[in-house]
């Protein structure tokens, strides 16, 4: 524990002392001065290239048992230069899953990890989607053993379908990525499976309060065949019903307990189970194979109380009861109960498998070939419309009878992929690395779905922001008045008229991907590097092709430093299937990427990155209102009946269908936009008890729709942002780690609305809609702790640890308005800190 | 047509049910005063685990002498006379009289578990990290603290330390405050003493306004703490307690915990004799 003490008096700063002494030479801490406890080996630092400064580059061997073919490092090209020039890729970050496990407030989720890392952000706490530099979620492809997948999330995206434990590594390209690595606008996401272990038994389970899980790994012929296993599931809702207890037994409140009670019949929250499978077969030195399956399955279920109405015992209809029951009748005759009723019912089922062959021919070939399969089935189903005929029977009893319509919401989803792809890398000299590749990908759609879109966004993206609908009504803003045709003071606008833009699909298509790469990478020397390659991709449904060429010029300056200029153009076209529906032709959408960076190592402990990038964006798919002629008298912001209407003159009754009427949304292949800006990160690795990384980042993210319409702020980019995450290991075998997250807020669709307090609503004003996007929430900052003991059990390490998440109890889920601290409305942001308890197991 | 007051009542509904949520997760805002610290600076991997008990003393205000209490739109209390007659209409103000405060003190504990991090860096003679759980104080207080070691020749028998930390909030804000703590060693035992000063967050009660507004109301106060203890280290009983403490701690301004109450109609300075107990892994 005076590991220091020799060096105290050079410490006028504590905290620069660790930065200091990393600089001297050898000045490394020894790994004993704690004793005899198992410090880790590897660490974020090195999992990102910092590991080893002097020795040579791994062998394909060597790299193999670590990464997929993508990640092979090449044994000649790469093998020159400083270890800054020979790791360098553009805009790369890989996390090993040690890495992503020390992270506070993962949860098990590798995908939660992702918001720690510059560039990165959530719509909210809860939802793992990535948005990356300033573009939409779906612009950031998640590959899962090279394999693209359609949608990796569980209900709401609350989670990934990934498992740490079952997960080798992650890597992130948050730009300029090469040809190989897909054809997504913003961002591609590597998953790797944890390979089936051929050498000997490895066990692992975790228990917390929110989940269990657990991974077995077994060889079934020792370095020949082996098989893996890991389950997880969620089991918090039993959880936080004993947190409702808890806090019943302390409030001691009455009306507590009904709320409690009400909970707990209406609500069964979302569930999820998890199954990956895995094979790995070495056939041979040059041949191996390995089998992925993943199969989930989701599950929730809501309820709402309901009034029955009974006379005699008999259900009558609500009407009846009201026109005839009488109060002075004996008791028994009439009754009125509360019951419940489904509102709604939403079952996932999720599966993919993958085949792989890795076949290395010589000691200049290395191919790599997948064949994968993957199905998703969304059956969402609301409460059925319920209608009563109401007649007398011949003794004056009741003589109705109710029928059931169809569901005015439902949601009934089904996504096929078949994947095929084969990637080859040939050293065709010293100085030349040639990869190429051939995929195609065949999908298909089936649905029917009729719903209000923001519940299509709840439910399947965990959006509960409804100013995210209002952007989507009127970008220069509107203000509705009272006098307005249809206008209504006693309409609630604010949640009516994102509810006017309807999510109603119905029908099949299907369509294929395919196309090819090739690139080479040029090493003329030890301190340049030059890669070019192109894709072409085309899909049947627009009947496109699209050429994607790539550059990236990697330079070496000194053993310190590296400089990196990438540039390529990018398309993308696995639009979502509601995009096909309303228009099949639509074109890939494009962006040209510009991306300059520079490295420099500090010394074996400390790197720096500083990154620029500007995404340049055309062609993209936006949205067109279309007025589907319909309006919802019922549930609908108008405030006149049916009847009414009709009898309008019919030049107001198109002012109120434009204004209050059902939208669809068409869409259209002339939407632009822009995205820049630059990060800085810095890792760290000063001793073997300590790594981490801390990032800060700036610019902006802008879009024009159609042309002649203003530009506005992206919804879901943060122009700053400030990440640290720290992982210190303590004597005694404590572990803290510490993650830290202050942002900007996102922008948003302001809204005054007389019925809410605060609002300063004048006159005759009813609602008030500003342009899209043009105010901001406040800042969002979260503080998340970890501190784990390891001790041993039965020989193996055991881990107790606690995590408390939102630790400073930040309002971040009531989301208000930068500039006047006005409540808006609410994300699913952590509202209170909370309290995270496991235990783990390791064999 | 949908209810016109629907939404805003649906998100009020939420926000209270998490305020309630909130509150029993130990978001009382308030002062610890259970603040055992001798300045010593645990040695890194050791644990420590103390139990504390006292007295709180809580105010209530109240109407006296038949009267009856109603909140004016402000959410303070006021009094009117009993009228023979109900009358639900409320009263002007200049009509009603500022209640009466009253205190009634009831046991409180605490528990807190601290974690030697480090030894010797930099200037430092240690550091240490912690938590204290206190209850009750609108129900309960959670604390975080990093305490550092702070150098001292070897000839004073003394031990001294600083530390930084946080009380969560609910909310608005959070409490914050910085501690200075020494002790002078009496053979294995120690006499200590420390002062806090914290940047209280604003209080549960006062939070009650934002609901009306919709935008969070700050109030902040500035409280000074003092305490004197002895820490008693105790033989290698089996299963015993490895040390106790008993302590007195002073506080100045006093904050009511349930109900916002200005300083000035409290007592100047609240005094609570604490005792703790506790292990050393």
């Amino acid at each position: 524990m005076d590991f220091l003490t020799g060096r105290r008096k050079a410490a006028v700063l504590p905290a620069l002392l660790a930065v200091l002494y990393a600089f001297v030479p050898g000045a490394e801490t020894p790994g004993t001065e704690y004793g005899p406890e198992p410090i880790y080996a590897v660490d974020p630092v090195d999992s990102t290239g910092a590991a080893d400064s002097t020795g040579a580059a791994d062998s394909i061997d060597a790299a193999d048992s670590t990464g997929g073919a993508l990640e092979l490092q090449e044994k000649s090209v790469k093998a020159r230069g400083t270890k800054v020039h020979r790791e360098k890729e553009v805009s790369r970050i890989r996390l090993s899953r040690q890495d992503i496990q020390r992270v506070a407030a993962s949860q098990g989720d590798p995908l939660k990890v992702l918001g720690t890392l510059p560039g990165v952000t959530n719509q909210n706490d809860l939802s793992v989607r990535p948005f990356v530099r300033g573009g939409k979620a779906e612009e950031t492809q998640i590959l899962w053993d090279g394999v693209p997948l359609l949608q990796p999330y569980h209900f709401g995206s609350i989670y990934s379908v990934f498992s740490t434990e079952s997960l080798e590594s992650m890597t992130l390209y948050s730009g300029g990525f090469p040809v190989e690595a897909g054809n997504a606008l913003s961002a591609a996401l590597f998953m790797q499976a944890r390979p089936a272990p051929l050498d000997s038994l490895r066990f692992f389970a975790d228990l917390s309060f929110l989940r269990g899980s657990t991974y077995i790994g077994v060889p079934i012929l020792k370095n020949k065949v082996a098989a893996s296993f890991s389950y997880q599931a969620f089991w918090y809702d039993w959880v936080v019903n004993r947190a409702w207890d808890m806090a019943d037994l302390i409030q001691s409140d009455s009306s507590f307990s009904a709320q409690k009670q009400d909970f707990r019949r209406y609500l069964e929250l979302p569930n999820f189970r998890d199954m990956q499978f895995g094979l790995a077969f070495n056939v041979n030195e040059r041949v191996k194979m390995d089998y992925s399956g993943l199969v989930s399955k989701d599950g929730f279920h809501s309820r709402d109380a309901k009034t029955r109405y009974y006379q005699n015992g008999r259900e009558v209809s609500r009407n009846w009861f009201r026109e005839r029951s009488d109060p002075s009748a004996p008791p028994g005759v009439w009754v009125q109960r509360q019951d419940l009723d489904t509102v709604a019912n939403v079952s996932v089922d999720n599966q993919v498998h993958g085949l792989h062959f890795h076949w290395r021919p010589g000691g200049k070939w290395d191919v790599d070939q997948s064949l994968a399969y993957q199905s998703q089935d969304w059956h969402v189903k609301f409460s059925d419309e319920e209608t009563w005929h109401d007649s007398v029977a011949p003794g004056g009893g009741y003589a109705g009878y109710r029928t059931y319509g169809p569901s005015v919401r439902y949601l009934k989803l089904r996504k096929e992929a078949y994947d095929w792809n084969l990637n080859a890398k040939w050293q065709a000299t010293e100085k030349h690395l040639a990869k190429f590749g051939l995929f195609q990908s065949i999908r298909g759609f089936d649905f029917e779905t009729r719903l209000e879109r923001p519940i299509y966004e709840l439910i399947v993206n965990g959006s509960v922001d409804v100013t995210d609908g209002l952007g989507y009504l009127d970008p220069e803003g509107t203000v509705i008045r009272q006098g307005d045709p249809g206008a209504d003071a006693g309409v609630d606008y604010l949640s009516a008229l994102p509810d006017l833009l309807r999510f109603d699909y119905a029908g099949k298509h299907s369509g294929s991907f395919a196309g090819g790469y090739l690139s080479d990478s040029w090493s003329p020397d030890d301190a340049h590097r030059l890669t070019v390659g192109f894709r072409s991709e085309l899909d049947t449904w627009s009947g496109d092709a699209f050429l994607s060429p790539r550059v990236a010029y990697f330079q070496g300056l000194g053993d310190r430093d590296e400089i990196t200029f990438a540039s390529g153009l990018y398309s993308q076209s696995d639009f979502p299937f509601n995009l096909r529906d309303v228009n099949p032709d639509l074109r890939p959408e494009k962006a040209f990427h510009l991306n300059l960076e520079w490295t420099h190592r500090f010394s074996k402990s400390y790197r720096m990155e500083a990154q620029l990038y500007q995404k340049n964006y055309y062609d993209l798919v936006v949205p067109v209102l279309q007025n589907t002629g319909e309006l919802d008298f019922r549930n609908g912001p108008i405030g006149i009946s049916r009847e009414e209407f009709e009898r309008l003159d019919p030049a107001i009754r198109k002012i109120i269908l434009d204004r209050f009427g059902e939208k669809r949304l068409d869409y259209v292949n002339q939407g632009v936009g822009k995205s820049a800006g630059g990060e800085l990160s810095f890792f760290y690795d000063p001793a073997r008890f300590w790594s981490g990384w801390v990032s800060g980042e700036a610019g902006y993210s802008k879009r024009r729709d159609l042309p002649g319409e203003g530009t506005y702020d992206f919804r879901y980019h943060r122009p700053w942002a400030f990440n640290w995450v720290n992982y210190f290991h303590m004597p005694s075998n404590y572990e803290l780690s510490l993650r830290g997250r202050f942002a900007a807020g996102l922008p948003y669709t302001d809204y005054k609305f007389p019925d809410l307090p605060g609002a300063s609503v004048g006159g005759d004003t009813l609602f008030y809609l500003a342009p899209r996007n043009t105010s901001r929430y406040a800042p969002y900052s979260r503080w998340d702790i970890r501190l784990s003991k390891e001790f041993p059990f039965f020989g193996r390490p055991m881990q107790s640890y606690m995590e408390i998440w939102n630790a400073f109890n930040t309002p971040n889920f009531i989301m208000r308005d930068q500039k006047t601290g006005q409540w808006k409305f609410i994300d699913a942001n952590y509202p209170i800190p909370i309290l995270f308890l496991g235990l783990n197991y390791r064999y | 047509m949908n209810s016109d007051c629907g939404k805003k009542a649906q998100i009020a509904s939420i926000l209270r049910a998490c305020a309630g949520f909130a509150a029993s997760l130990l978001c009382g805002c308030l002062y610890t005063t259970h603040h055992f610290n001798s300045g010593r600076i645990l040695e890194p991997g050791k644990t420590a685990v103390t139990f504390g008990m006292g007295r709180e003393k809580l105010y209530e205000e109240y109407c006296q002498d038949a009267k009856d209490g109603f909140r004016n739109p402000q959410g303070a209390l006021r009094c009117k006379p009993r009228p023979g007659s109900v009358s639900f209409s409320t009263p002007p103000e200049t009509t009603t009289l500022a209640p009466g405060v009253r205190s009634q003190t009831i046991p409180k504990f605490s528990l807190s578990y601290r974690l030697g991090v480090r030894g010797p860096w930099g200037p430092f003679t240690g550091v240490e990290m912690g938590w204290l759980l206190e209850a009750p104080t609108n129900p309960g207080t959670v604390e975080f603290d990093l305490k550092l070691g702070l150098p001292l020749a070897g000839r004073f028998k003394a031990r001294h330390s600083l530390s930084a930390g946080w009380g969560v909030g609910m909310w608005a804000d959070n409490s914050y405050f910085a501690e200075y703590a020494a002790s002078r060693g009496l053979g294995p035992h120690a006499l200590y003493g420390s002062y806090r000063y914290t940047y209280l967050a604003t209080q549960p009660a006062e939070l009650d306004s934002s609901f009306d507004n919709w935008k969070f109301a700050h109030h902040r106060r500035s409280i000074h703490q003092a305490a004197l203890g002895l820490y008693v280290k105790l033989p290698d009983w089996f299963l015993a307690p490895d040390f106790f403490t008993p302590q007195a701690n002073f506080t100045f301004p006093v904050v009511s915990p349930f109900v916002t109450l200005d300083s000035d109609r409290l007592e100047p300075v609240l005094v609570n004799f604490n005792l703790g107990f506790g292990w050393t892994f």
